[in-house]
């Protein structure tokens, strides 16, 4: 029998058990999250006798006599506070990591009131942050303890919601006192547990699977397999190549293939039960590399063969062009996979609804998740009804369907409420990841260092399943050349099926991996003809009205020169400097049709936004709320934001491609401009039930189109970021430029600026998804993730440059700040110590993991 | 990183918990109080099982006990890292198990359920990696001889 306290309330418990779920499910204390359950992530802090604990990892029978804490207890000073403080230093982003971080806080300012940022840095080390790059958490502690010495009063702050205010988040609060739910965070009557039995081999035929010991388990609902499955087997976000389960006498192509799915009263006797399922394989040689899947006599990952994509983009006579330059380099580099590590482990609740089924999920496109469950059940898309609860980070990592089809499945089938959750490590193996690539550049330039031309090869590793794989590729290709003004571009790029788990959109979409190529390039050139690094891309920056070497005009928004005269007096004052600039579209583009759709609905006398476009943590409600605040001139408190979801929000395409502040931004001004029209005559009141619908179309012209000058996007972002490093070759500082347009929000702009930096930081020099045989060796706790007492300051300078004529003249932000930091540091790095690195993560740094002798 | 743990407030830990029978361990703590007598701050003493144990309290991390031990057995730790490992033990499995009955065995159990690679088996005997610990007490859990300590005492060993 174990006593303890939980929020001042006494409980006497007989069995033991890990106090996380005790929390969460007895307790009901839903702040306490669970990001990976194995004492990694931070996310499950809770202050045992005021002292911060992970509590995935003690049991009860530790708490006997204890006082346990969590933000459902807080004093109600304490929970204003950090509300407050959290929300105005705009440091919560997908928040699943806020609560966690709000715990060690307090336990550290109740014993110092007045800590230094790196005290403040030293407490919240073991919670992991994917989003912010801490800056903004230790901005808001130190905000919180500045409050509370001088007595804990909060100010009112006033916005008027209009464009450029660095207004509070709309989600700011609910996050931070963890009342805003995650699906985790749903209960459900009568609610079941369901999992996959994953394959044992990377690449073997099913030759039987016996569920018969698994189904006589008790508590036990069923267990299916792919002959279960009402509609199609395959899914896929593009192309339609991926097995919801492995069917007997099929090939499996990666340990994350899910071979049957078991459903079972509670999750401890689902994971019994998947112990029980045999399966017997016959082994099959795997492909690990793409050099292997390109040879002649490769296994085939899939029927239709090893090549899932080939891009050739062209434009000039590079060959000609780099025959006459003055100066020609030719170097080959290597980018590895990275892992997106968010701080969410996918999850979905799928239940019968009317004539079909309604899925709680945590993702990119409820649009898309809808479309891809519907086939697999086939049944007409209206009978699937997908609702996003609040997204845990995405970064490209929920793109795809990893549980949410198997949980509409399992509804489908067991008329009972379900969810699917996957472990931190499942997680790991399972979601698409960035592609690794090859790649050789030859760039020739002129005596004065201006590009003449770039030819270029790209090899992708593309893992088991296509994914998003096609237009990744794409992307790293039409992107390779750079934001300069040159008109001789030829590039090949190949992306190949492996037995690895897969790659598909990762926060960059392929430019990270050829950005850092073409910056490297150019950090040599400007050596060769002996200028400086800033000055080779002054010489070369596309400026407004100049040719992209994809052939488009680019508009007045364009302010890559500008990003650059932001850093130049810090990059020339500093020794060790490295540069590195960068462009990335925002929206689709390249001619496929690209809707921003949403409808503004007065409902109790407010203006209700709805639109099925994800918020993934990066503000999209927020970005919503100013443009119809800034279009219809309403109050803050006379507009609601909904989520995202397929009911009565229409399709406006997935949270990808730096996307949503533009085009969905566009659609909702454009439902406020209609909504304008009837405001005139009449009051809100007088206007209710009436919608307004407002939709957008990018339009944009398809790769390889027959004219002049085509439009590949409708906009691009351009930065240009800067790494400082100190005497010992750790970084000082990182200072980053970015030219967005209009800044909705520059709060969350610097948030983005901020998290992107310190991603790619990872990407450049700790981070590691290690594959052996194609199975993943790395564990959370192992991937190199930055943690808050590492990371050096990040400084973010905005330019604004108007020239965009839909959404306010915003351009989305999203990808490109995590693409030009791995090329900036590098060439830090180049010029500490000389050493010219081609891959990633630099070898060589104060940063590289001390390997472990075997 | 390591740079910015330096700085921080150091605190002595004995690398031995000894165990409560007669122990013949040729590692440990023999008690000779060499640390006792060089203490300023009476920070350390001989507990009941005739081992030195530091008070972190009063440790103000001055390494005059680490360099008084004949044995090579006190070691610092910063004073917000709360796991340590009680043990010096070279010694594996069977031959550990018999020297004392609070001995690393060199089971491997900490360093296969660590998170982070923080905990690994090293020479015979358990070792955390202040850089790289992320604090959560796998290691004190999965130990199956109860040698990885929290200095606050709230993560152990089950007992039941
Ligand atoms: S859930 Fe406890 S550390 Fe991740
Ligand atoms: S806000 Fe920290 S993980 Fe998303």
């Amino acid at each position: 029998m174990y006593k303890f306290y939980v929020n001042d309330q006494f409980y006497q418990v007989e069995g033991n058990g890990k106090l996380l779920p005790f929390l969460r499910d007895v307790c009901k204390c839903k702040s306490v999250k669970d990001g990976c359950s194995e004492g990694a992530c931070g996310t499950c802090h809770v202050l045992v006798d005021k002292t911060a604990v992970k509590a995935c990892i003690p049991t009860l029978s530790m708490m006997d006599g204890r006082r346990i804490l969590t933000i459902e207890g807080f004093s109600k000073e304490d929970r204003e506070l950090y509300a407050y403080a959290f929300a105005e230093a705009g440091a919560v982003q997908c928040g699943f990591c806020i609560p966690g971080m709000v715990i060690c806080a307090k336990g550290l300012l109740d014993v110092n009131g007045n800590p230094t940022r790196e005290e403040i840095a030293y407490a919240l080390r073991n919670n992991i942050c994917r989003c912010t790059g801490y800056k903004k958490i230790i901005d808001a502690v130190e905000l919180a303890a500045m409050l509370k010495r001088e007595g804990g009063k909060i100010p009112q702050k006033e916005f008027t919601w209009r464009l450029g205010e660095r207004v509070h988040r709309v989600d700011a609060r609910e996050k931070t006192l963890g009342y805003g739910e995650y699906v985790d965070d749903m209960e459900a009557d009568g609610m079941i547990y369901a999992g996959a039995v994953r394959s044992q081999y990377p690449r073997a035929r099913v030759l039987s699977i016996d569920t018969e010991a698994a189904k006589n388990l008790a508590g036990v609902i069923a267990v299916y397999t792919a002959k279960d499955i009402p509609g199609s087997v395959k899914v896929g976000h593009l192309v339609h190549d991926w097995d919801t389960m492995i069917p007997e006498g099929e090939c499996t192509r990666y340990l994350g293939d899910a071979i049957a799915i078991v459903a079972a009263e509670t999750p401890e006797i689902l994971e019994k039960a998947k112990k029980l399922v045999r399966v017997s394989y016959e082994e099959l040689p795997f492909v690990s590399s793409p050099y292997e899947a390109m040879k002649e006599d490769a296994p085939l990952v899939h029927e239709k063969g090893n090549l899932l994509a080939h891009k050739h983009v062209a434009r000039g006579n590079a060959k000609e062009a780099i025959a006459n330059a003055e100066y020609v380099y030719t170097e080959k580099f290597h980018t590895p996979y990275t892992e997106h590590a968010f701080l969410e482990p996918e999850c979905a609740i799928g239940m019968p609804y009317e004539d079909g089924v309604l899925v709680y999920s945590t993702d990119q496109g409820t649009y898309d998740t809808q479309k891809e469950c519907a086939m697999m059940l086939g049944l007409p898309k209206e009978k699937v009804r997908v609702v996003n609860k609040l997204v845990g980070g995405g970064f490209g990592g929920k793109e795809d369907v990893t549980v949410q089809h198997q949980a509409a499945l399992v509804a489908w089938l067991s008329k009972k409420p379900v969810k699917v959750k996957l472990s931190r490590q499942e997680s790991i193996l399972v979601h698409p990841k960035r592609h690794p690539m090859d790649m050789e550049f030859t760039v020739g330039c002129d005596k004065d260092g201006r590009i003449q031309g770039v030819m270029a090869t790209v090899i992708a590793d593309t893992g088991a399943y296509a994914s998003l794989g096609g237009p990744v590729l794409e992307r790293a290709c039409t992107h390779a050349a750079g934001p300069y003004n040159y008109q001789n571009f030829e590039i090949d790029g190949k992306a190949y099926y492996t037995n690895n788990p897969p790659a598909g959109a990762f926060r960059g979409f392929g430019v990270t991996q050829t950005c850092f190529c073409m910056e490297m390039m150019l950090t040599k050139l400007a050596e060769m003809v002996g200028i400086s690094p800033w000055e080779i891309r002054y010489r070369n920056a596309i400026r407004p009205g100049q040719e992209l070497p994809n052939g488009q005009i680019v508009d007045a928004s364009t302010g890559l020169a500008e990003t650059l005269e932001a850093v130049k007096e810090i990059f020339e004052r500093h020794p060790y400097a490295g540069i590195a600039c960068a462009m990335k579209n925002a929206g689709v583009g390249v001619g496929i049709p690209d809707f921003g759709r949403a409808i503004l609905a007065v409902v109790d006398g407010k203006l209700h936004i709805r639109s099925g476009a994800s918020c993934i943590g990066q503000g999209l409600g927020t970005v919503l709320v100013q443009m119809v605040v800034e279009t219809t001139g309403l109050k803050r408190e006379q507009i609601v934001y909904e989520g995202a979801n397929t009911i009565n929000a229409p399709d406006s395409g997935t949270t990808s491609g730096s996307r949503q502040t533009l085009i969905t931004g566009e659609a909702v001004r454009r439902a406020g401009m209609l909504f304008n029209q009837d405001r005139a005559q009449h009051t809100l009141e007088e206007l209710e039930g009436k919608e307004y619908y407002g939709e957008y179309l990018a339009k944009t012209d398809p790769l390889g189109a027959d004219v002049p000058n085509p439009v590949s996007h409708v906009a691009y972002g351009y930065a240009t970021q800067v790494c400082i490093l100190d005497e010992e070759g750790r970084i000082e500082k990182i200072v980053a430029a970015h030219d967005v347009g209009r800044a909705v929000n520059p709060l969350s702009v610097e948030g983005q600026i901020e998290g992107g930096v310190v991603m790619s930081m990872g990407y450049a020099l700790t981070e590691e998804y290690a594959l052996k045989d194609c199975k993943p060796l790395s564990k959370f706790g192992t991937l190199g993730l930055f943690r808050a007492h590492q990371v050096p300051d990040v400084e973010s300078i905005i330019v604004e440059k108007p020239g965009l004529s839909v959404a306010g003249g915003a351009i989305g932000i999203g990808e490109i700040t995590s693409i030009p930091t791995a090329p900036a540091i590098a060439g830090a790095y180049y010029r500490y110590d000389g050493k010219y690195r081609t891959s990633l993560p630099l070898a060589d740094t104060p940063y590289s993991r001390k390997k472990r002798e075997a | 990183m390591g740079k910015q743990n330096n700085q921080r407030k150091q605190c002595a830990y004995v690398a031995c918990a000894g165990g409560e029978r007669d122990h013949t361990c040729r590692y440990g703590c023999t008690g000779c109080a060499s640390c006792v007598e060089v203490c300023k701050k009476q920070a350390i003493k001989i507990n009941t099982y005739g081992v030195a144990e530091v008070d972190p309290g009063k440790c103000v991390g001055c390494r005059l006990c680490e360099k008084a031990c004949p044995q090579g057995i006190i070691h610092m730790r910063s004073a917000a890292e709360v796991f340590f490992v009680r043990c010096s033990n070279r010694e594996k499995g069977a031959e550990a198990r018999k020297a004392c009955e609070a001995s690393c065995i060199a089971c491997g159990l900490c360093e296969k359920n660590c998170p982070s690679e923080a905990a690994r088996v090293e020479d015979g005997c358990a070792r955390i990696w202040e850089e790289t610990c992320l604090s959560c007490g796998n290691c004190v859990v999965s130990c199956p001889r109860g040698v990885i300590y929290d200095a606050r005492g709230i993560i152990r060993k089950e007992t039941r």
